[in-house]
């Protein structure tokens, strides 16, 4: 049942990664990645459950995630958005369309690429590390074919998700200060960022970090 | 006495965010800087043991990145008045409070023992940097400070990743796995090589972006070109040596688990791609503080080439990285009193500088010399040092002739670009200026340093960069 459980929310996950990829909202985008945050905040506890006991590491996990990532980074995202005129990504690199079928690819690719890289230990679930490595790529998909700052953030935060999902594997092996540690990074990374997006928004006029192109050799 | 330096910047960055004077601010900065200075020289003579659990102690590696960082950061808190006082007016809470964290998170950085803390570590140093680049609030820098948090990030989140694989890698038939770099050197043949291998690229190209190697160094020319010429250097000498520290300790698990081999190969083809960039960049660059970040870049190069061979190449590497620390003091700083003095950082703009503010043409002039690696200067004997390493194996000769061919055209690119900005003409002649003390001892201070370290290395310090090479070689 729980593995039933568990299989759900990682392929929710995948779902909502892909779904941003197809997004041309940048609220949407940012809406998907919360939720997807949330979907895998649970994966710890869900895996704990398998075995019954669940640690006090899995819940300190599992509220900072939430805390800090599904409401902490979107709402900071959002209120650097609030002020700026453009809310849809007009013209992105690639088409939405081709990014999807990309997107598509490298799913598939990341099936195939889990199974050349077995783990030394049979993991939870066998979606567990093809689905990390699918978010990983959709993230940097995210990152190199949309124009907008915002998006490229969520793209950033994406491949986030899909590192977090690697560190499953392991629960003991970050001690949870370290584990809290990189959450807080992150949740101060998305805040300098979103300040150099309101910074870009005032003195450019727009959010698209492809007109940042003055410095070049 | 670590205790104390590791805890005497965030309090202090914590102080410097109340309601004071900018003038006092800064004497903060000061006061700490040379305090933390104090501290790591005093760790020469009395090693500081391990503290919290274990997680943060000094070995022979973490204190020879330390001590530069510590040196540059204590003259650029005196640098920082003079330069600060011809700057334009705005507030310097965030400002000193962000170097003060700074100084915080790679003195960490140099101490974890953990593959973990030492990421949080520098992904602060990462973030607290932005704050800095971005200190003069133009366009330009805008657009730098956003390359650098966004290439950064990718960079710094693939060595998590790589941290993480590294930790697949180590897991133990009981399912346990550790991050503790002794324990990962301790477990040797035992990592899993697949995820082994997986998790050195990633730790190289995502420590290899905070280095800016290329080609992952798109943000550094832009983000060294547009920041305050001060924050420029310690980012070049302390925060990148800092994030070539993550490159040695993965290099440092590979030998010891076999693979040096692997290891090697890749260090020494993105040594020589960054050194063929940078070349690539220098000849023709029209403006000198981006011809210093692809000096940067060349450096970053020769320090990775360097440890592909071995116990010798780690010794010249680890010597480059206080000689690399020292250099970009001196020509950041100089840059730094050419662009208040003239106004524009187009090389062009520049002219007869040796003869309107003496000082710091010389110490220009001294700079490039110690750059480009000419004798007696100490980058002279490291870089020696790698090449005799590159040679020693018996292997091919191609990439020590490489590395040589790239660094004959990297001397001439620097000599063509910089010379005429010593000496050249300035007509109409303007007068000589007078510069604060306070902007020409630091950059002097590193000059001695530099030409010390180039005729004599102290035996502490040859028998610490001995006991870390040896690390490297799997011993």
């Amino acid at each position: 049942m729980t593995n039933v459980a568990l299989d759900i929310a990682l392929v929710l996950a995948l779902v909502l990664g892909v779904a941003s990829l197809g997004t041309s909202r940048l609220g949407a985008a940012i809406r998907y990645f919360s939720m997807q945050a949330a979907c895998v905040a649970m994966v710890p506890l869900l895996i704990e459950t398998r075995s019954g006991e669940l640690s006090v590491h899995a819940w300190i996990l599992f509220v900072a995630t939430m805390v800090l990532k599904v409401s902490g980074v979107p709402y900071f995202l959002n209120r650097s958005l609030r002020e700026a005129s453009v809310r849809t990504e007009i013209e992105p690199l690639i088409g939405f369309g081709t990014t999807l079928a990309i997107g598509a690819g490298l799913v598939a690719l990341s099936f195939g690429l889990a199974r050349q890289l077995p783990l030394p230990q049979k993991p939870a679930s066998d979606l567990l590390i093809p689905i990390a490595f699918s978010l990983l790529m959709i993230g940097l998909l995210l990152i190199v074919s949309r124009t907008k700052a915002v998006t490229q953030v969520v793209g950033y935060l994406i491949m986030e998700n899909g590192i977090f999902l690697f560190g499953l594997i392991l629960i003991d092996v970050f001690p949870y200060l370290i584990e809290i540690g990189v959450l807080l990074d992150l949740f101060v990374a998305v805040f300098v960022m979103g300040i150099v997006i309101f910074h870009i928004n005032r003195a450019f006029d727009h959010i698209d970090s492809h007109q940042l192109d003055s410095l070049k050799d | 006495m670590l205790a104390t330096l590791l805890l005497l910047p965030p309090i202090a960055a914590a102080l410097s965010l109340a309601k004071i004077s900018d003038r006092l601010r800064l004497q903060i900065f000061r006061t700490t800087a040379f305090a933390h200075l104090a501290l790591s020289i005093a760790l020469w003579v009395r090693p500081g043991g391990e503290l919290f659990g274990g997680f943060v102690s000094l070995d022979a590696v973490g204190l020879l990145i330390l001590s530069p960082t510590s040196a540059l950061f204590a003259g650029v808190s005196v640098y920082l008045g003079g330069y600060l006082a011809r700057a334009e007016r705005r507030s310097h809470r965030i400002f000193i409070a962000s170097l003060l964290v700074l100084e915080g998170a790679l003195s960490l950085a140099c101490a974890s023992q953990h593959l973990g803390l030492f990421w949080v570590a520098l992904e602060t140093s990462t973030l607290v940097s932005a704050p800095l680049i971005y200190f003069h609030h133009t366009g330009r820098a805008l657009e730098a400070t956003w390359k650098y948090l966004i290439v950064g990030s990718v960079g710094i989140a693939l060595a998590l990743l790589g941290t993480v694989f590294l930790a697949i890698a180590a897991t133990n038939p009981s399912g346990g796995s550790t991050l503790w770099i002794r324990d990962l050197m301790a477990a040797g043949s035992h990592l899993s090589k697949p995820w082994l291998h997986a998790a050195f690229v990633l730790l190289l190209m995502g420590y290899g972006t905070k280095m800016g190697l290329a080609p992952m160094h798109a943000w550094k020319p832009d983000a060294y070109g547009e920041a305050p010429p001060p924050i420029a250097g310690l980012m070049a000498g302390t925060f990148t040596n800092c994030a070539f520290l993550g490159v040695l300790r993965a290099t440092q698990i590979c030998a010891h688990a076999g693979e040096a081999k692997f290891a090697s190969s890749l260090l020494i083809l993105l040594g020589l791609v960054s050194l063929a960039v940078a070349a690539v960049f220098i000849v023709g660059q029209a403006d000198y503080r981006r011809l210093l970040a692809y000096a940067s870049v060349e450096q970053m190069g020769v320090l990775v080439f360097g440890l592909g061979f071995g116990v010798l190449g780690a010794q010249g590497s680890l010597l480059h990285v206080l000689n690399n620390a020292l250099n970009k003091g001196i020509l950041f700083l100089a840059a730094g009193n050419l662009l208040q003095l003239y106004g524009t950082s187009a090389i062009s703009g520049v002219a007869g500088a040796l003869r309107r503010t003496p000082a710091t043409g010389a110490l220009l002039l001294v700079g490039l010399f110690a750059a480009v690696g000419l004798p007696p200067f100490g980058l002279f004997i490291s870089e020696f040092m790698i090449l005799r390493a590159a040679l020693a194996g018996g292997a091919s000769a191609w990439p020590a002739g490489l590395y040589l061919a790239l660094l004959a055209v990297i001397f001439l690119g620097m000599c063509v670009a910089i010379l005429p900005m010593a000496q050249g003409d300035d007509s109409p002649r303007e007068a000589r200026v007078a510069e604060p003390l306070s902007t020409l001892l630091p950059p002097l201070a590193f000059a001695a340093a530099a030409l010390l370290l180039g005729v004599y290395v102290p035996p502490p310090m040859a028998r610490l960069i001995d006991s870390a090479a040896r690390q490297m070689g799997g011993g």
